[in-house]
């Protein structure tokens, strides 16, 4: 990850790895059946194989034999045009990974292919193109005040230790944007009864997620810097976070970026609650006699492979029926939220949601449990006006709200 | 008609090691070096060995399409290599031995490589296709079905081909031998070698790499390694 960053200056984006996986792409087709922007779209040009397929036009025409030979040509305008557009429309779901006959991995290629396009200027789009300058002034994505970072959710009862072995890492898009996920973790964690420390708002900056799935690298190395100085000053051995983005590039890329190993473990909060609920620290008697429907985060599932640790929890509360879908952990559908696409191409990620809406009701659950801040806030969205009575709650507000009795 | 043929080889030579030379080349220059598989666990290896020689992704893709698919790898690989006794003075044994094989490996090389078209045909609207990918199973498909017919209905003089072969690829003139299935069959072959698509070599790594990447992944938030 930290040479992909450096190669903002060198020749190519790409790792070796990616390289071969343009290559291997055998333009087959069967991602399609799973894409979700193809199954509100219908549009074959924003394919994923039509992608790689535009990428190595790209790259014939600048590097391949004829250009060496013949000398290399102007770009093709639309080309490049439908390139950099198919490239950002895309949900970065990976569903097209699980589904590949050679096993790209997409999740990862596509934002290395956004950057390939930040390099030439081409990229990010639409606001997307404001999160560096947002992050710089603000500390956060959606250049909000740092102070309001926390409190317009902060549990009054919840105490923060100055420091602790625990850190919670709330996340841009939980703060501004999905507070009761972050409301009902900080609940979640203080009813868990051990001590947990964060850092003050000011502090507590993007994980670089966003920046990273838009291609613009720049500022990653020193976000991650800061932030990993200042939960190791605190003596945080487990960093705990709900986000399943910001879990993602933790886990993933904060090892790179920083330079070496962290210093403490990365963890997502259902993993910390199922934990609890299984060795008694934390328990939930109340019942709650609904059918309900879990949707598992595509960076959840096939980002890092979390996908019992969230059933585990729901299937504590008594009471609880629980539904799948028929595409589910590794092989779940988009809710249309991801990709840093969903304020780009709001429809789409309407309709996507919309899909996930229809199900949840065909099967006949009552609610729909979800477990990342961006599927929270659009898929919430989508339901208002559509489908009323279908209950939408984040996994960790529904626990904080039974341990609140409010449910 | 032999020197047609010859000029044909060696444009087509020229074309596909430029193209495999500067593909190695874009590889080389791009940033990071290549993932060595550390943590290769023994699962990943055995899904390797699936995923390579039984195409076992696109089982899991397309249950319909895979047994043509796999018969279609497995029989091309079988007719390479019996076709190597066109390139060598003295045949390896187990190139001779591959011979008859070769024979039966024919017919499934046209069965299932016509089923491929006629698929790609009725799904054209349907399902994602390319101009190119239906181009280059056309011209296998040609290859293959003049292959055969050489093979089994108008015989050619295999002694002339190969003279024609190992001459050609040592600049030396032959006579190639006679009649259009020899030229259809020859011209096609080199057409598709130098259109050779680049999955061939690339998509093992890609598959061996992804299985890697599958049996790590429920170690990243599970294991004390990402972290002290």
């Amino acid at each position: 990850m930290k040479r992909e960053m450096e190669n903002k200056t060198r020749k190519s984006c790409l790792s070796r790895s990616q390289r071969l996986e343009v290559d291997a792409c055998t333009l087959c087709g069967e991602c399609l059946n799973v894409c979700p922007v193809q199954e509100v779209t219908g549009n074959k040009s924003i394919s994923p194989p039509e992608k790689l397929r535009m990428y190595r036009e790209i790259i014939s025409a600048t590097k391949g034999l004829k250009a060496r030979v013949l000398g290399e040509k102007p770009l093709d305008k639309r080309l490049l045009e439908d390139f950099v557009r198919a490239v950002y429309e895309c949900t970065t779901c990976g569903a097209c990974t699980e589904h590949c006959t050679v096993g790209i991995y997409t999740q990862r290629l596509w934002p290395a292919l956004r950057a390939e396009m930040v390099r030439r200027g081409l990229g990010p789009m639409g606001a997307q193109a404001q999160m560096p300058q947002y992050v710089r002034e603000t500390g956060n994505i959606y250049g909000k005040p740092a102070s309001e970072r926390f409190s317009t959710w902060f549990p009054d009862d919840a105490k923060v230790a100055e420091r602790a072995d625990v850190a919670y890492y709330a996340g841009c898009t939980g703060c501004y944007e999905s507070t009761p996920m972050v409301w009902g973790d900080t609940v979640v964690l203080s009813a868990i009864g051990e001590p947990f420390t964060m850092l003050p708002p000011e502090e507590e900056v993007c994980c670089g997620f966003p920046l990273f799935i838009t291609g613009q690298f720049d500022m990653l190395e020193d976000l991650v810097k800061r932030l990993v100085s200042a939960y190791a000053a605190r003596g945080v051995r487990t960093l705990v976070c709900s986000c399943p983005c910001c879990v993602n590039i933790m886990a993933r890329d904060w090892p790179a970026l920083y330079g070496s190993e962290l210093p403490f473990s990365i963890r997502h909060i259902t993993q910390i609650v199922s934990g609890a609920l299984a060795d008694g620290r934390l328990k939930i008697t109340r019942p709650l006699n609904e059918r309900v429907i879990y949707h598992d985060p595509c960076y959840l599932s096939r980002g890092v492979g979390i996908t019992e640790e969230p059933r585990r929890v729901l299937r504590a509360i008594p009471g609880i029926e629980l539904l799948e879908f028929d595409r589910n952990r590794e092989k779940s559908r988009c809710c249309g939220a991801g990709g840093a696409a969903r304020k780009v191409f709001h429809e789409n990620a309407i309709a996507m949601g919309r899909l996930a809406i229809d199900e949840a009701s065909e099967k006949g659950a009552e609610r729909l449990i979800l477990s990342c801040p961006a599927c929270h806030a659009k898929v919430r969205e989508a339901a208002s006006g559509y489908n009323d009575k279908l209950k939408i709650t984040d996994i960790m507000e529904l626990l904080g709200l039974m341990i609140k009795e409010r449910l | 008609m032999s020197l047609t043929l010859s000029i044909v080889l060696y444009l087509c030579a020229t074309v596909f090691y430029g193209r495999v030379l500067s593909h190695m080349l874009m590889i080389a220059r791009s940033s990071a070096p290549m993932e060595h598989g550390r943590n290769l666990t023994p699962q990943a290896v055995a899904m390797g060995f699936l995923d390579v020689l039984l195409l076992r992704r696109l089982f899991n893709a397309n249950k319909l399409l895979w047994p043509f698919e796999l018969a279609f790898h497995v029989s091309f690989g079988v007719i390479v290599f019996a076709h190597l006794r066109y390139v060598y003075y003295y045949v390896p044994s187990a190139v001779a031995l591959a011979q008859p094989v070769g024979g039966v490996a024919s017919y499934l090389l046209c069965g299932s490589l016509g089923f491929i078209v006629i698929y790609r045909l009725l799904t054209w609207s349907s399902k994602y296709a390319t101009a190119y990918n239906m181009f280059l199973t056309v011209v296998l498909l040609i290859v293959s079905v003049t292959g055969f017919l050489m093979a089994k209905q108008y015989r050619i003089d295999v002694a002339g081909a190969r003279t024609f072969m190992l001459s050609a690829l040592s600049f030396k003139s032959a006579e190639a031998p006679g009649g259009w299935l020899f030229a259809v069959h020859f011209s096609c072959a080199m057409l598709f070698i130098a259109s050779i698509p680049t999955h061939i070599f690339t998509a093992p790594f890609t598959a061996l790499e992804a299985d890697r990447r599958e049996s790590n992944l429920t170690g990243l938030l599970h294991e004390e390694g990402n972290g002290k």
